[in-house]
């Protein structure tokens, strides 16, 4: 149809919450914001108000029962986005209890009717809307009131163009409630408590005339308010368009590792780097953001390592202290990976950044609250391709127990979503443990296939030659060379 | 909470709308006047965003704080169907010598603004209670023209 009606989008000023809504909340909307007691709906309505009303654009905020006003202005100015300047010129709150307990539904309907006529609101805001569907329900009257009411009032805001949200406490979702079909938008909030840990999602059930982004997303309610994690794909994806992959090589700031990688890493590659305990992971990993500060490109370092600074080299702490490359530094347990990446991008937008190094992957998987842990492997997999959307290139450092009878790379299978693949191990030799080092895997690139020693001096990695006139390095306790195979070698097929 | 005083000071924000309001020397029946007319004010700015309920349990509160001190103020608490009993009030402070219903009201007024900046904070409770203050600085002018 031609010359259809414009239907424009209210900026929510809730982070992350345009983004799942498609855009934003459509103007004049009727919505239900509905979930559990304490799982944010009041936050919620608050920080939109807020964000929203204006003195040209004013809100009403009607209280029935149930949190007395008070108790809500007490907690809710503890937030960053509450402005007690805008009360009463921006946003007025109106209190209904009166009405509800003495003159039931149509009474509150009368007062509400008189209020917007009196401040022509364009956001009208109830909290909370169930108690007026007990009050429905009880000696004033039943369902069918209740939907009457509903009905009136959703005619009224439309008529008055007023965008309305209906603040409700509902525990069951699947009730055929009369408000879940007449509203145009129903925001439902939710929060699950695994072990220790709660963690807060946010569902966009149904937003009439947007095309929202479909699931539970993760939330957290902060002292500035509440942030939600979009998806993490598609906010990469909104970011830009996918990066292509150069040829472009990015160097490791280690002498002869360039050499071994092919020539470097390929800008935009993800690198997996896996070693046992102690073996350096964290220092090549951090000797690969200091020469990138070197050569002019920022880096974001994500430490889940219990003491990151003390695994560093004190020169990759001053360039952290000095802001040229940026931290995120998280030992929380109930984090979900599209928080995470949330704040990756983040930090890498804000630096501009084209490295990204994550250290561990065990110290990660710590981190993300018990409920994603199912998921890890999936959430990790669209990490790892968020990343790769935004053209960064990123090292992820694994904790790899040494066995000597088979060659394993990550406990999360995450060899074969990454690009390519570091190894590093111990190994014995007269008596006395010497690291080795090996490039596994480079994405369609030609790489070294040997086996070099290394050593850690207050320098950082030194690379050196493969031991010479020894076999049976990978299991650990290698001899002079004779004439057998390797032990359980399940590398793969790489070959240059 | 700030502790309450027996003798309020003029800085103190609901006694100087009082003392602005009732004007310097006034009789009882003047102060009581005057003192009705800031909780009509508090009452029609409060109710609004409170409810009838939450202001009648604020201002009990503050008369039974206050009535620690004076007294005879216990006879003013709000009846049951929660609406402040105003004429009460006013009964009490205009049977009280000149001093001390200005002192006994001043006590009430600044005792009700502590309690609710105790909770609200006193940034809020200020905008809140800005148009009452505001109101004095009107009621002043008109009490200094001749």
């Amino acid at each position: 149809m031609k010359n259809k009606v414009p239907i424009d989008c209210l900026h929510t000023g809730v982070p992350g919450l345009d983004d799942v809504l498609g855009g934003g909340l459509p103007e004049f909307s009727f919505n239900l914001i509905a979930g559990p007691p304490g799982s944010g709906k009041t936050t919620l309505a608050h920080q939109i108000m807020f964000a929203l009303a204006t003195p040209e654009r004013p809100a009403l905020y009607f209280t029935v029962l149930g949190e007395p006003p008070l108790k809500m202005l007490r907690y809710q100015q503890q937030f960053d986005f509450f402005d007690g300047q805008a009360i009463n010129r921006s946003l007025r709150f109106i209190n209904l209890s009166e009405e509800t307990v003495q003159g039931g539904l149509e009474q509150v309907r009368q007062r509400i009717v008189a209020e917007v006529k009196t401040h022509s609101p364009a956001l009208v805001f109830i909290d909370s809307f169930r108690s007026l569907n007990l009050v429905g329900n009880s000696e004033y009257g039943g369902d069918a009131d209740f939907q009457q009411f509903v009905q009136q009032l959703g005619v009224l805001m439309t008529s008055w163009k007023a965008t309305t949200f209906l603040i409700g406490e509902y525990i069951d979702d699947s009730s055929s409630n009369p408000v879940f079909t007449i509203a145009d938008g129903l925001i439902w909030l939710r929060q699950t408590v695994q072990r220790n840990s709660v963690v807060r999602k946010l569902e966009i059930v149904k937003m009439r005339g947007r095309a929202t982004v479909p699931g539970l997303h993760t939330f957290r309610i902060g002292d500035a308010g509440i942030v939600v994690f979009a998806p993490a794909l598609g906010l990469a994806q909104r970011g830009g368009a996918a990066a292509a992959v150069t040829e472009t090589r990015l160097s490791m700031g280690i002498a002869r590792l360039d050499d071994m990688l092919g020539g470097g890493m390929p800008s935009g590659y993800s690198l997996l780097v896996a070693g046992p305990s102690g073996s350096g992971k964290s220092i090549l990993a951090a000797a690969f953001l200091a020469e990138g500060v070197r050569v002019g490109q920022a880096g974001v370092f994500a430490a889940f390592e219990r003491n990151p600074r003390r695994t560093l080299n004190g020169r990759i702490a001053s360039l952290i202290d000095s802001g040229r490359i940026g931290v995120i530094e998280n030992h929380a347990s109930d984090l979900s990976i599209d928080e995470i990446l949330s704040l990756l991008l983040r930090e890498i937008s804000r630096l501009d950044a084209k490295r990204v190094v994550i250290d561990s992957l065990s110290g990660f998987e710590l981190a993300v609250a018990p409920s994603f842990r199912d998921d890890f492997r999936e959430s990790l997999s669209r990490m790892v391709s968020a990343l790769a959307v935004v053209g960064v290139t990123v090292i992820m450092t694994c904790e790899l127990e040494d066995r000597y009878n088979d060659l394993r790379f990550s406990p999360y299978g995450t060899a074969f979503m990454t690009d390519s693949i570091i190894v590093q191990r111990y190994i014995e030799v007269g008596s006395r443990l010497r690291r080795l080092i090996a490039v596994v895997k480079v994405r369609d690139s030609a790489h070294s296939h040997e086996l070099r020693e290394f050593t850690i001096d207050e320098s950082g990695i030194v690379i050196g030659d493969m031991l010479q006139n020894q076999e049976g390095l990978l299991g650990g306790q290698p001899s002079k060379k004779r004439t057998t195979d390797l032990i359980g070698l399940e590398i793969g097929t790489e070959s240059a | 909470m700030r502790p309450l005083s027996s003798q309020r000071q003029h800085s103190d924000p609901m006694t100087a709308v009082l003392a602005r309001r009732s004007g310097v020397d006034s009789d009882a029946v003047h102060v009581a006047d005057a003192v009705i007319s800031v909780w009509q004010d508090i009452v029609a700015v409060l109710q609004t965003i409170i409810g009838r309920q939450g202001v009648a349990a604020l201002y009990d509160r503050s008369v039974s704080l206050a009535s620690g001190t004076y007294p005879w103020l216990a006879a003013s608490l709000s009846g049951p169907d929660n609406s402040l009993d105003l004429a009460a009030l006013r009964s009490a402070i205009a049977g009280r010598s000149n001093e001390e219903a200005a002192a006994g009201s001043g006590e009430l007024l600044q005792t009700f603004y502590d309690v609710l900046a105790s909770l609200i904070g006193p940034a809020l409770c200020d905008q809140l209670l800005s148009v009452v203050r505001e109101g004095s600085v009107h009621t002043v002018h008109e009490i200094a023209k001749p």
